[in-house]
């Protein structure tokens, strides 16, 4: 399989990677990458941090790495925890989910910031003295601190025109009188040659920076930011949050005790008792991990995921099992010849000392160690 | 997980096209999903000066979960090189390939790793229970418990 088909296969065409941001925006890249789970690679999928050490990964990434290890340890510092330690990081899931948004535009802006230096360098030889990069990053912190929006991608997004439309409510600096003007304003204000501008009294300001802040990300930038507005904090406020699954040992547990498990989450009772374990523990992951998220999903999302994991695993295992086969057995007796060749010898060797009685010694003993299992071996 | 593997391994791949890989390391072969090979050189003055070896990597199918089995390439065409902790069938003793693996570590840390582990090796030879391992030896390394008892390289 080759990675492409692959890749289609999964049905994710999305290999966003740190390096998609040209070489020169190092900043942008290194951005990108504290933004990504260092087991997954991609963006945090409902990040938690580990209580013990404070390093962040991806719920579901944590908790299958934690499952499978036989030491419970941070994968990346190796501090010992377990998984009662994994805490929600909210606020990590909003900037990512900010990032998550802004992305598109930020790599736009830079590839195209990028074209149009290289442009500029070829017309006019490098008299350019404001490189575009720079003009970019002043703009876009002075629009954070006059209009408090934490969406900064949204001074970026027109960027490629030259006209710049922030907030409504920003200021932006007349380029003739050097006054502060209100952005809308700002080409009413040039036309009728710089006149004095009723700017917003300071206390009018605060109440509406408030009033957006309070209405919460969600209020004015649309869908995008909807989904995580007031509507799922008043959700998760108002009725208690599910508690987690517990984990099960389930070797303590008769065939009927877990089949009772699979019924009580309402999952299929199909397949051996090694695949009931194999799901129910799959499934008690999947739910704790969907838990971590802000934007959970349904229960029946969720099966559906749990079947799909259960999918994979079974074409995996076939794989598995059609390469095994696939090993050229005869090839392997051939090439092996000269060595049972010789075990058969000193076989023979060992049987005729003993059926003798007559044995030397250190030969008998030359061969013992090929009767040992061949799984334990010392460096 | 085979999603994850998928996802994982495409990032791995396009971050080495894309930032250019560690001196001493190309991509040989990395066109599936189950098997890389990935040349190693030991550049600057050590005992594996001029020699090149290939490092060939297997991926199970949970990985980054799940560690690699990697092994030194020993063919007619590459050959394994000689230290105290590489057989001669090109199985490596590393604990970082056992249970120190982590998910966080990658193909380019263990190539990183391996160099480095043959840039400090003071006396070229194959350890001292190579014949013995060799003929027993399972064909994945992960089927072998290594003990791990030298932390000097």
């Amino acid at each position: 399989m080759d990675l492409a088909s692959a890749l289609a296969a999964t049905g994710s065409d999305d290999v966003s990677d740190p390096s998609d941001f040209p070489e020169n925006f190092g900043d942008l890249r290194t951005l990108d990458r504290t933004l990504r789970c260092p087991i997954c690679k991609d963006l945090f999928n409902a990040p938690v941090l580990l209580a013990t050490c404070g390093h962040s990964f991806c719920s579901l990434c944590i908790r299958e790495a934690l499952k499978e290890g036989e030491k419970k340890e941070c994968p990346a510092c190796r501090i010992p925890t377990q998984e009662s330690s994994i805490k929600k990081n909210i606020v990590l899931e909003e900037s990512v989910e900010a990032y998550k948004g802004a992305r598109s535009n930020v790599l736009f802006l830079a590839n195209d910031a990028v074209s149009r230096k290289r442009r500029r360098e070829e017309s006019a030889n490098g008299t350019d003295e404001t490189p575009r990069p720079k003009r970019m990053k002043r703009q876009s912190s002075d629009h954070v601190l006059q209009s408090v929006d934490e969406d900064d991608e949204r001074p970026e997004e027109s960027e490629d025109s030259e006209v710049e439309i922030l907030d409504s409510n920003a200021l932006v600096d007349c380029p003739i009188c050097n006054h502060k003007v209100l952005v809308t304003r700002i080409n009413a204000h040039i036309d009728a040659g710089c006149p004095e501008e009723q700017l917003p009294s300071d206390k009018g300001k605060g109440k509406v920076q408030w009033a957006k802040l309070l209405a919460g990300p969600g209020g004015k930038t649309g869908s995008k930011f909807g989904r995580r507005g007031a509507g799922g904090d008043t959700d998760r406020s108002s009725s208690p949050p599910p508690r987690p699954l517990a984990k099960v040992s389930y070797h303590t547990l008769s065939n009927k005790q877990v089949r009772m498990l699979l019924q009580t989450q309402g999952l299929a009772e199909t397949g051996d008792r090694k695949q009931w374990e194999q799901r129910h523990a799959q499934w008690i992951t999947l739910y704790n991990a969907n838990l971590d998220s802000s934007k959970a999903k349904s229960t029946d999302q969720l099966k559906r995921d749990l079947d799909k994991w259960e999918r994979l695993r079974a074409r995996d295992e076939k794989e598995k099992e059609a390469r095994m086969s696939r090993v050229d057995a005869k090839g392997y007796e051939k090439s092996q010849n000269e060595h049972f060749a010789k075990l058969i010898v000193q076989a023979r060797a060992s049987v005729q000392g003993k059926s003798n009685g007559t044995l030397v010694k250190g030969e008998a003993e030359s061969d013992k160690p090929i009767e040992i299992s061949s799984d334990v071996e010392t460096v | 997980m085979a999603t994850i593997l998928t996802k994982r391994l495409n990032k791995e791949l396009r971050e080495m096209q894309t930032h250019g890989l560690p001196t001493g390391i190309t991509i040989v072969r990395a066109d599936d999903l189950s098997e890389w090979l990935l040349s190693v050189e030991v550049l600057g003055n050590t005992l594996y000066e001029g020699e090149k070896f290939c490092l060939r990597f297997e991926f199970p199918h949970n990985y980054p979960i799940d560690s690699p089995a990697v092994t030194f390439v020993a063919d007619d065409k590459w050959t394994a090189p000689v230290h105290p902790h590489v057989y001669s069938n090109g199985h490596i003793c590393a604990s970082i390939l056992g249970p120190e693996w982590s998910p966080v570590l990658s193909v380019v840390s263990v190539c990183l790793t391996l160099q480095s582990m043959l840039a400090s090796c003071t006396s070229k030879q194959r350890p001292p229970d190579n014949d013995k391992y060799v003929s027993h030896a399972p064909r994945n390394p992960k089927n072998t418990r290594f003990h791990y008892d030298d932390d000097t390289v």
